[in-house]
């Protein structure tokens, strides 16, 4: 073994520290290229592969049946129970049964994925591995979920308004298509204003300590 | 409040673009010429991977023809040589077979997440050649994705003993349907398109100062 890598070892050098890659071979230039290539990317694909193993954990958790009927079936519940109530304040007349919010012409049902979890995971996981001070993590966290937790009870009582009195075309825009992604630009946008905030904050503690 | 006032001008341009895009695409005419564009690529990959089965993409059968939903059709290629083999036997110069059909709803399944993922790119403030770069290789990857999602909802199928074409062994089939189920989350797809977002979008020297300078204006 080590006579071969002292074999290889001048075949190498040229092209590792060559000015004309054009001279060397295919795989080096391979590795050339995925090595300019993780030279730049490497703080954002170290960010990313946390971001995809917390999300794989996630919806591992997330999708269990122990964590459907103990979690987020309860969940739902709360937030039918809470829409029912603000729909009630703006002279809705409904109910609250499980997840079913029924008024006189027209119910919904909350199912899983109305929840606002997916999105708020996305945040949350954003928030957690980005590279900072645990100190600055914890305003993030705490008014991020609480902001996008009320956010969805809006969302849910905007869809029973629109399901009322819209067509099932608009509802469904509203609900699956274009109403979903812009919840998750919203979680997205949150996140991107906490990270302003505790980069912002960091550099401001700097200068005091300096 | 002051410092974050850019950041809610970029929302709300990302707001108008993606309500903008959204409302183009959706157009019958354009949503059609989408899906027709997404078809011939997608079928060639497909078939790749399924080369016992015979298979179509196709738009929704008319009058009906809902332009926001494709059609994959397919039948077992050893089921068609079976049936023309009985139709040589009993001298039949024709032979009629009932395929299988699955509807795709094509709007949910890429143009909403592939219109999110083109409004967070071009409303990050990067350079046009950067901008460009980004949305090519983000749209080729999210296309990828979406023809992988409809691969796994494919080969789900097939392995029921019903379609009779693949046959995966226990664990394989444990894996394909849970996969199938995680795959139907929009949530996921919002991730994806997330991910591919922050791979395209950033780098090294642009990673904390974009985040920065998205405050700053």
């Amino acid at each position: 073994m080590a006579s071969k890598k002292r074999k290889n070892e001048p075949q190498k050098q040229p092209a590792a520290g060559s000015s004309s890659p054009n001279k060397a071979g295919f795989p080096q230039r391979i590795a050339l290229s995925l090595g300019s290539f993780w030279s730049q990317k490497s703080p954002v694909l170290k960010f990313l592969l946390g971001f995809a193993g917390c999300m794989a954990i996630f919806y591992l958790i997330y999708l269990s049946p122990f964590f459907v009927d103990n979690v987020v079936r309860p969940i739902l519940h709360v937030e039918a129970s809470i829409s029912s109530f603000l729909l009630n304040l703006f002279g809705q007349n409904t109910t609250a049964n499980a997840d079913v919010i029924s008024g006189e012409k027209f119910s919904i049902s909350i199912k899983n994925g109305c929840d606002g979890l997916e999105t708020l995971a996305i945040m949350l996981i954003g928030i957690i591995i980005f590279p900072i001070t645990f100190r600055l993590k914890m305003p993030g966290i705490l008014i991020g979920t609480l902001a996008l937790m009320v956010l969805n009870l809006f969302r849910i009582v905007g869809l029973y308004i629109v399901g009322l009195n819209f067509s099932q075309g608009v509802f469904d825009f509203l609900h699956a298509q274009g109403g979903f992604v812009l919840f998750t630009a919203l979680g997205v946008f949150l996140w991107i204003l906490w990270a302003n905030w505790a980069l912002n904050k960091r550099a401001e503690m700097a200068a005091t300590s300096n | 409040m002051k410092n974050f006032s850019p950041l809610i001008k970029y929302f709300l341009a990302f707001l108008v673009l993606y309500s903008v895009l959204f409302g183009v695409f959706s157009l019958p005419s354009i949503a059609r010429m989408t899906a027709d564009a997404y078809r011939p690529p997608s079928l060639f990959l497909l078939q790749l991977f399924f080369p016992k089965a015979h298979l179509q993409l196709e738009p929704d059968a008319p009058p009906e023809s809902d332009p926001y939903t494709i059609r994959a059709v397919f039948i077992s290629k050893a089921k068609i040589e079976e049936f023309k083999a009985q139709a040589k036997q009993q001298g039949a110069g024709q032979v009629t077979l009932d395929a299988t059909e699955y509807d795709i709803y094509f709007h949910l399944l890429f143009t909403s997440f592939w219109l999110f993922l083109l409004a967070m790119i071009l409303i990050t403030p990067l350079g046009w050649k950067d901008k460009l770069v980004g949305l090519i290789v983000g749209s080729l990857l999210f296309y990828l994705y979406t023809v992988f999602k409809i691969y796994i909802f494919l080969l789900d199928l097939f392995n029921r003993s019903q379609y009779d074409m693949y046959k995966l062994g226990e664990t394989g089939s444990k894996i394909v349907e849970g996969l199938s189920y995680v795959l139907k989350s929009l949530g996921l797809s919002a991730f994806v398109v997330i991910f591919i977002w922050i791979l395209v979008a950033f780098r090294k020297s642009n990673w904390r100062g974009l985040l920065g300078k998205l405050g700053k204006g």
